[in-house]
């Protein structure tokens, strides 16, 4: 049998739209870990889980358990880097290099691009080279032969 | 494409309905979540680290423009505006509601999709080379099969509750874009000795905690039988797959333990019992759904293309991500959903409604799920790809990136994932932030990578493969090289020890500069300077100063 933690915060599932939710000292369900009731003793940490099962039996939470957290100053941190992600949200960055948020919006953009790309009414074959610098395309309309993956595994 | 008959048409609009009433039943209680979690997955609901996720199938990957705009109505009306394509060429929603999916499922099953099989230990949604029925490479569109197959396996009642889950690819190239030898059943479609069409059979792939490649048990399966060969497969796995053990369930597993030979007998002799049973394909039915995959109208075209004016980054997505079609005066066209240090996989709303728009007016209205991401417009006229280039960048999709080291795959890691025990999509973003500059010259080579064991990001066959595991309570990262789920399919070998998350990204760069400074040449790839190289100067430059 695994021991059971001893500092700790109950979290859960919120049933109907599956939203991450801890306990908090006031025994509500609460998106933030910030006011986590936490549970510092064994009798604590048996009343955290009955309330879990309870609540899960009323169908209000979904797959409630304990994570195990430090207390700092700056409020509640979860020990497992698994649990940290789960308290905060999706870690993706946004401040990457080159990364572009795609924005709402973008749709008239595109018909305006569309516009503006059009080809000359009457374009003219391309002869020799078909592109330049371009050491193959993808397709033998295009000029040449070799496949872009052609070399790939 | 397959269009529903009455009889799916009436089967998803039932499933729908039932699912609404199971869900109205669980959020009042009526059915306990012991109760409800069968009936859930059995509909691709997932209750994931952050929220519910739901899975939506894509039958061998083939949508046309009216699914896509659904898909984006969808992420925008219940989701948070973004669908993330898998490496199962299915759709995940990861932020639904329970309470709207059973309007989700109503919305879908108008235009003929569904969450179906795409859960469980059944035969789950059919994979098929991403250019079926468009590139000069194959026998003949192979999707056609796949359709018999997916109807053949839908609620399938010998097959509902096998020891695991079972997954089916297939390919008519000889270029595997599939990965068919590492799938539970990968099948080649090919010309047979006697000219007609047939399957080359792979069984017992698969990746996980044991990655396996496929054993070809059979080279000249007639065409006919390919229902009757297949049910005998997975009538021998589901006899004797491991049910005791979830970690040895697979059909792999079996395959390994027993021999593929004896594997092989013992379907052989299932097979000739029911060869001649109703499960013979008669050839009006193989017709009959060929039917539904016709070549479009294709036009003649110019034999040149209309290009100019030359513009280099046109030029460079010409490059990278057009490929060769069977129809002269057309191209098959990557749309590449790797923008550099963005989310692989990731489409946000607008950017599927853009992709609809493009397919409807310069794909005959097709648009292809590729297992590395990706999503492929298949028919595209060459003198139009200025155009489609343009729409393309208008909704920040012009990355011209195909199968260069920015084209990362990722599983949805921790940052999603309940299973995870390591973040994939930020380490993805940060490898591609790093290399960018110098993708050209790096050429082709292909960085997989998941966020545990279980290997969605197909770590096991990457060029460069990582994988994240779970060391005192923090990330860690594993590397490994040499990997290809190719025709050439091979397994990575790890390097050596692991990284943080920090060090992971070092690490990548290092083998990437290691490369560039070995290669014989500019044309010798990544995978072929290891293979020529092995293992030893690569993990030299990672820990020779540790």
């Amino acid at each position: 049998m695994s021991k059971a933690p001893t500092v700790c915060v109950l979290t859960a599932n919120r049933l109907r739209d599956g939203t991450v939710v801890f306990l908090d000292f006031e025994g509500a369900w609460s998106e933030t870990l910030v006011e986590g009731l936490v549970a510092r003793s064994p009798d604590e940490v048996r009343a955290l889980r009955d309330r879990g099962s309870y609540d899960a039996i009323r169908s209000i939470v979904v797959d409630p358990y304990l994570i195990e957290v430090h207390e700092t100053l700056s409020g509640l941190l979860p020990i497992r880097y698994r649990e940290r992600v789960r308290a905060t949200g999706p870690s993706v960055l946004d401040d990457v290099p080159g990364y572009r948020e795609p924005a709402a919006g973008q749709r008239q953009g595109l018909q305006e691009r569309l516009a503006y790309a059009s080809p000359p009414r009457e374009p003219q074959p391309v002869e020799g080279p078909q592109m330049h610098g371009m050491p193959g395309v993808g397709n033998p309309d295009l000029g040449a032969t070799h496949d872009a993956h052609a070399e790939a595994a | 494409m397959y269009r529903y008959d009455e009889f799916d048409a009436e089967f998803v609009h039932q499933r729908v309905a039932q699912f609404r009433d199971q869900v109205a039943r669980r959020l009042t209680g009526e059915l306990t979540e012991d109760e409800f979690k069968p009936l859930r997955l059995m509909n691709g609901v997932y209750l994931q680290l952050h929220a519910y996720m739901l899975r939506i199938a894509i039958p061998y990957g083939t949508l046309n423009s009216r699914q896509l705009r659904k898909l984006a109505h969808i992420a925008r009306t219940y989701d948070r505006g973004t669908g993330h394509f898998t490496t199962r060429q299915n759709l995940q929603f990861n932020w639904p509601k329970l309470a709207d999916i059973p309007d989700i499922l109503g919305e879908l099953a108008t235009v003929e999709m569904h969450a179906i099989q795409t859960s469980g230990n059944c035969i789950r949604n059919v994979t098929a080379d991403h250019f079926a029925g468009a590139t000069a490479e194959e026998v003949a569109d192979p999707r056609p099969y796949a359709e018999i197959i997916r109807q053949w396996s839908s609620l399938h009642p010998e097959f509902s509750f096998l020891p695991r889950k079972f997954k089916v690819a297939v390919t008519a190239a000889s270029r595997d874009r599939a990965a068919i030898r590492v799938h539970d059943i990968g099948l080649e479609l090919k010309r047979l000795a006697t000219g007609a069409l047939g399957f080359a059979v792979f069984v017992g792939g698969g990746q996980g905690r044991t990655p396996i490649i496929a054993k070809r048990i059979r080279d000249d399966l007639p065409e006919a039988d390919l229902l009757s060969y297949l049910e005998a497969v997975l009538r021998i796995y589901n006899l004797h797959g491991r049910r005791d053990n979830k970690f040895k369930a697979r059909i792999k597993i079996l395959v390994h333990e027993i021999g593929a030979a004896a594997f092989s007998a013992q379907v052989e002799e299932e097979w000739q019992r029911i060869r001649d049973s109703a499960l013979r394909l008669p050839e009006d039915e193989i017709r009959r759904i060929q039917a539904y995959f016709t070549p479009p109208a294709f036009e003649p075209q110019p034999s040149k293309a209309y290009l100019r004016p030359p513009e280099r980054s046109f030029e460079r997505w010409v490059t990278r991500n057009t490929h060769t079609h069977k129809q002269p005066g057309y191209a098959i066209v990557t749309i590449s959903l790797k923008p550099i240090g963005g989310v692989p996989g990731d489409a946000s709303a607008e950017q599927m409604d853009a992709i609809a728009d493009l397919a409807q007016q310069y794909s005959f209205d097709e648009v292809r799920v590729s297992h590395e991401q990706n999503l492929v417009l298949p028919h595209v006229r060459i003198e139009d790809l200025r155009r489609v280039y343009a729409g393309l960048q208008a909704v920040g999709l012009g990355e011209a990136n195909a199968g260069l080291v920015t084209d990362i795959i990722a599983c949805p890691g921790l940052d999603y994932c309940a299973l995870a025990n390591a973040r994939s999509i930020p380490i993805a973003q940060r490898i591609s932030a790093r290399l960018a500059a110098r993708q050209d010259a790096i050429g082709d080579l292909r960085i997989k990578i998941s966020g545990c064991i279980n290997a969605c990001g197909h770590h096991h066959v990457g060029h460069i493969g990582i994988l994240g595991v779970e060391k005192r309570g923090e990330e860690h990262y594993q590397l490994l090289l040499g990997g290809s789920g190719a025709e050439d399919a091979a397994l990575a070998t790890i390097t050596g020890p692991g990284f943080d998350p920090d060090g992971i990204v070092d690490a990548v760069a290092k083998v990437v500069d290691t490369y560039l400074s070995l290669r014989a040449s500019a044309n010798e790839t990544f995978l072929a300077a290891y293979g020529r190289l092995g293992p030893a100067p690569f993990k030299e430059a990672l820990y020779a100063a540790a």
